[in-house]
């Protein structure tokens, strides 16, 4: 059910709700940039790009706390009930979750100066589609949530399986080339962590995606198995480097 | 919803001149209406007190005769009576045979000459029996008695009178002495003004007021009752209560004429008795206590009538256990309105013959009987001069009974009054 | 206009106190009341909600009967007391109100002592057969009432010498006092301050289960707390009713949502 759009007759109530929305849109904003920064600077091995990145996501805590302080303020004083209740739950954890969106950005710039060998490692290649759609995942579910659209955010949902499937992949990949390479190993698990990082991106999206649905709709999310599945064997990689 | 109009209003200035002048104004106003008030309240409170100057200055001589004193020798002019016979049970009896008009008579001449009789009340052997009666041993003795002179001595001494009569106060000045006239409260109408006394009519006023009393207050609080919880509101109900605002208006000499022809002619009850004046009376004052007590009724609040329905009272429960006792004081306080102004009529209470010469006071409610005002209005008729002092006496005696009734009024309203 | 809303008639927790089918009310020509079927259980407070004049106060005021005091009030419909038609020419109206109690909104107290207060409702009724039988009444209504510790030692005080909350207490044990089946409460609390409203809701509370309790309150935060069920009337029509959890986060119908939520257009 959409809101009818009508207007609290408490104007200040209106008022606070969309100052939340503007805020969640700005957190949502910064984070899918720093993921786009992040990216940029490991292609480019931008070890400036990279700094620029871990020093804006103090921005980013900073505003998840004056989200969680307004939404606790209007709690305590306008009494919601119903739909701006539910809205004001999911405000305060969407605002939780895109914080750790932005903190799993900073951690791969952060590993930007570790990885400067890496072109030679051909997984590398698949990580900027995957950051690309997980990025998208991210937009799409606060785009959802702007517009209370539940069916957005349940194939936000479903496209995050999309993300599991690189990471998948890229594990795969990576697995094999470390054992091929034993001497990348380092700079290899580094690229493991960053597209860990980049499929959890994608799983905090599909939360903000539950979020938003039970916000519009007052019900929990339909169940959908997710997540990557790292106990499946990797059949073609012999043990020890033997063949 | 909430785009005020902007108005081009200057801030206001509330220490202008203007607002000067507006709040001079306010406060002269104010002033002037308590100035009314105030003389409205001493200009009313002026009548009250020069009528009750008046009156008393008139009346409280009405209560005061001149008494001279006369030696009786019982023991020779009664051939040696002895107490005992005036003691028990016949004592009434002895006091009528042995003459004592006659035994007063004869001492009287004995001490002040033949034309001593001219000199006291004609019934002022009647105070000597009374005192035998008192005290019987006096019959034994000779004895100094104070009796009340006659009606000329009385007017001449207390404010002057025909000039014969004053030459004998200036003759008798040393003898004669002011007392004061128990008589006028134990006696009833007589034709000589020393003897008359307002007991009867009291006792008549008092009768009448009974019967009044006993029917128009329940009738008249059972029909109140009825017409504000019970009642439809429909037309009729409307007519009835038109027809009973209307009634209290009616002049009271009106119901006169109805009790004339309703209880004298038609029923033919008897004339002059406390019953039918009780009857009239109680017509009279039906619609006021009717009135009193519907607008009693209707302040007792709504919530208590809920209150007694949601707990499950029937309708008579609400009206007898909540609503009568709140409505109580309310209704006394008309009732002695009503019955404060059924004591003071006269028109009606003449019309139905209550204006008989009443000599005894009327011991039921048919026996012939008058009331207070109707014996004011009768003696003011008379032509003895002696008449005017008692007629306001009487208007004393009867502001009296109207001040104790309306303090009975006040003190019952107050001990029924329950605070809500 | 809309049908009327008889969702969660089905109830849950066996058969309902009153029940109340297609129940319309007129003052004269103007209807205040349009087509309400609702259940009233005896396990849970009911609660009517809805903006003013919405006929909230009006149909409890159906439930015993008290519409019968305006004479241009004029109900149909059916409203039955444990399967019996309350409207019946058969059901004694007297009794009717001593087995469906009711509390006003403003405290009205009898100005009487607050023992006859308690103790007038089973005298009429004759519900005591003596005076240790009535004095157990009292105490025991009082105790209910919470109120028996504040009064024990000064009965015969007058009950209009009590505050607002103790009063409004003195009429809920005066209500209890003549053994309801259902206490009906017009807005119990308006006149009280929060305080004293507190007492109250915890004594609605700690009377649920003996008695079937529905409140008429503007108030949404307290019907929220004090009410397993709540019923949304709009302009004399049940608009929803359903679990007070639901009709809270998440009601079905917009103009429900809009009302608890502040949105009046």
């Amino acid at each position: 059910m959409v809101n009818s759009g009508t207007e609290h007759t408490v104007k200040a109530f209106d008022s606070d709700i969309n100052e939340l929305r503007g805020m969640v849109a700005e957190i949502g904003g910064r984070s899918e940039q720093a993921i786009a920064k992040a990216m940029r600077a490991l292609e480019n091995s931008d070890l400036e790009l990279a700094a620029e990145v871990v020093r804006e996501d103090k921005l980013i805590d900073d505003l998840e706390k004056r989200i969680d302080e307004l939404t606790f303020q209007t709690i305590a004083l306008r009494a919601p009930m119903a739909d701006d209740l539910r809205e004001l739950i999911a405000t305060f954890k969407i605002s939780g979750v895109v914080e750790r969106i932005g903190d799993y950005a900073k951690n791969i710039a952060k590993r930007v100066p570790l990885v400067t060998h890496t072109h030679r490692l051909r997984p590398i290649s698949l990580l900027p589609s995957m950051s690309k759609i997980a990025s998208e995942l991210v937009r799409d579910s606060l785009d959802a949530f702007a517009r209370r659209d539940a069916e957005l955010a349940m194939e936000v949902n479903r496209r995050d399986q999309i993300v599991d499937d690189f990471y998948n992949s890229i594990f795969r990949a990576v697995i094999t080339h470390m054992i091929e390479n034993p001497k990348d190993i380092g700079e290899a698990a580094h690229l493991l962590f960053i597209a860990k990082n980049l499929e959890r991106i994608g799983d905090h999206a599909t939360n903000v995606a539950e979020m938003v649905y039970f916000a519009a709709t007052g019900e929990p999310m339909p169940e959908r198995t997710r997540g990557e599945n790292p106990t499946t064997p990797i059949d073609n990689v012999p043990k020890n480097g033997a063949d | 919803m909430n785009d005020l109009i902007e108005t081009r209003r200057l801030p206001t200035d509330w220490q202008g001149a203007e607002m000067q002048k507006r709040i001079a104004r306010r406060y002269s106003a104010e002033r002037r209406f308590k100035a009314m008030g105030i003389s409205a309240i001493v200009l009313s409170a002026g009548f009250l007190a020069f009528l009750l100057i008046v009156m008393v200055g008139n009346g409280f001589r009405g209560f005061t005769q001149t008494e001279m004193p006369l030696q009786i020798d019982f023991p020779a002019v009664t051939s040696g009576a002895s107490a005992s016979q005036f003691e028990g049970p016949n004592a009434d009896a002895n006091l009528q045979v042995m003459g004592l008009r006659e035994i007063v008579a004869s001492s009287i001449e004995i001490q002040y000459g033949e034309d001593g009789a001219n000199l006291f009340s004609s019934g002022a052997w009647t105070a000597v029996s009374a005192m035998i009666l008192d005290n019987p041993d006096i019959v034994e003795r000779k004895a100094t008695v104070y009796l009340p002179v006659s009606s000329e001595i009385d007017i001449a001494y207390k404010s002057g009178g025909t000039p014969a009569a004053e030459q004998k106060v200036r003759q008798y000045k040393d003898r004669l002495s002011t007392g004061f006239n128990w008589n006028f409260l134990s006696n009833s109408d007589a034709t000589d003004p020393m003897q008359v006394g307002i007991w009867g009519a009291f006792k008549g006023s008092l009768i009448t007021m009974i019967v009044t009393l006993m029917l128009a207050f329940p009738v008249g609080v059972l029909a109140a009752l009825y017409l504000e919880e019970y009642a439809p509101k429909n037309r009729l109900t409307d007519l009835i209560e038109v027809s009973i605002n209307n009634l209290a208006a009616v002049p009271s000499i009106i119901f006169g004429l109805l009790g004339l022809a309703v209880f004298l002619n038609f029923f033919g009850m008897p004339r002059s008795g406390a019953l039918v004046g009780g009857l009239t009376l109680a017509l009279m004052t039906m619609p006021v206590i009717v009135i009193s007590g519907r607008n009693a009724v209707k302040s007792v609040p709504p919530s208590i009538r809920e209150a007694a329905l949601g707990i499950g009272a029937s309708p008579l429960q609400v009206v007898f256990h909540h609503v009568l006792p709140l409505a109580l004081p309310g209704i006394l306080t008309g009732t002695i309105i009503g019955m404060a102004r059924a004591l003071g009529e006269t028109a009606p209470l003449l019309m139905i013959g209550m204006r008989a010469f009443i000599a005894t006071p009327p011991s039921g409610i048919t026996d012939p009987a008058t009331v207070l005002p109707v014996q004011i209005f009768l003696w003011s008729d008379e032509v003895d001069r002696g008449f005017v002092e008692k007629t306001s006496a009487a208007i004393i005696i009867l502001l009296l009974f109207l001040l104790i009734m309306n303090a009975l009024a006040i003190y019952l309203r107050n001990r029924f009054e329950t605070r809500w | 206009m809309t049908d009327s809303a008889t969702t969660g008639m089905t109830t849950d927790s066996g058969t309902p106190k009153m029940t109340a089918r297609h129940v319309d009310v007129f003052y004269g020509d103007k209807q205040a009341i349009n087509d309400v079927s609702i259940d009233v259980n005896m396990d849970s407070v009911t609660a009517f909600i809805g903006p003013s004049g919405c006929g909230k106060s009006t149909f409890l005021r159906c439930m015993n009967r008290m519409n019968d005091t305006i004479p241009i009030a004029r109900v149909t419909g059916e409203i039955k007391l444990e399967g019996e038609d309350i409207y019946a020419s058969k059901m004694d109206v007297v009794q009717l109100r001593a087995r469906v109690g009711m509390v006003f909104q403003k405290p009205n107290p009898f100005p009487k002592s607050i023992y006859d207060n308690i103790a007038y409702g089973p005298r009429i009724h004759g519900l005591a057969t003596g005076k240790e039988e009535l004095d157990e009444i009292v105490e025991s209504s009082l105790q209910r009432a919470g109120l028996w510790g504040e009064v024990k030692d000064r009965l015969q005080d007058s009950g209009t010498a009590l505050s607002g909350g103790q009063q409004q207490r003195l009429c809920i044990a005066r209500a209890i006092a003549v053994d309801p089946e259902v206490i009906l409460m017009d807005e119990p609390c308006s006149a009280l301050d929060p305080i004293a409203t507190a007492k109250i809701e915890e004594l609605i509370h700690e009377l649920r289960g003996k008695y079937a309790i529905v409140i008429v309150t503007h108030n949404m935060q307290q019907a929220a707390r004090v009410s397993q069920k709540t019923a949304f009337f709009h302009l004399g029509t049940l608009v929803e009713y359903g679990e007070t959890t639901d009709i809270f986060t998440n009601p079905r119908e917009e103009k429900t949502r809009d009302y608890i939520t502040g949105r009046y257009g």
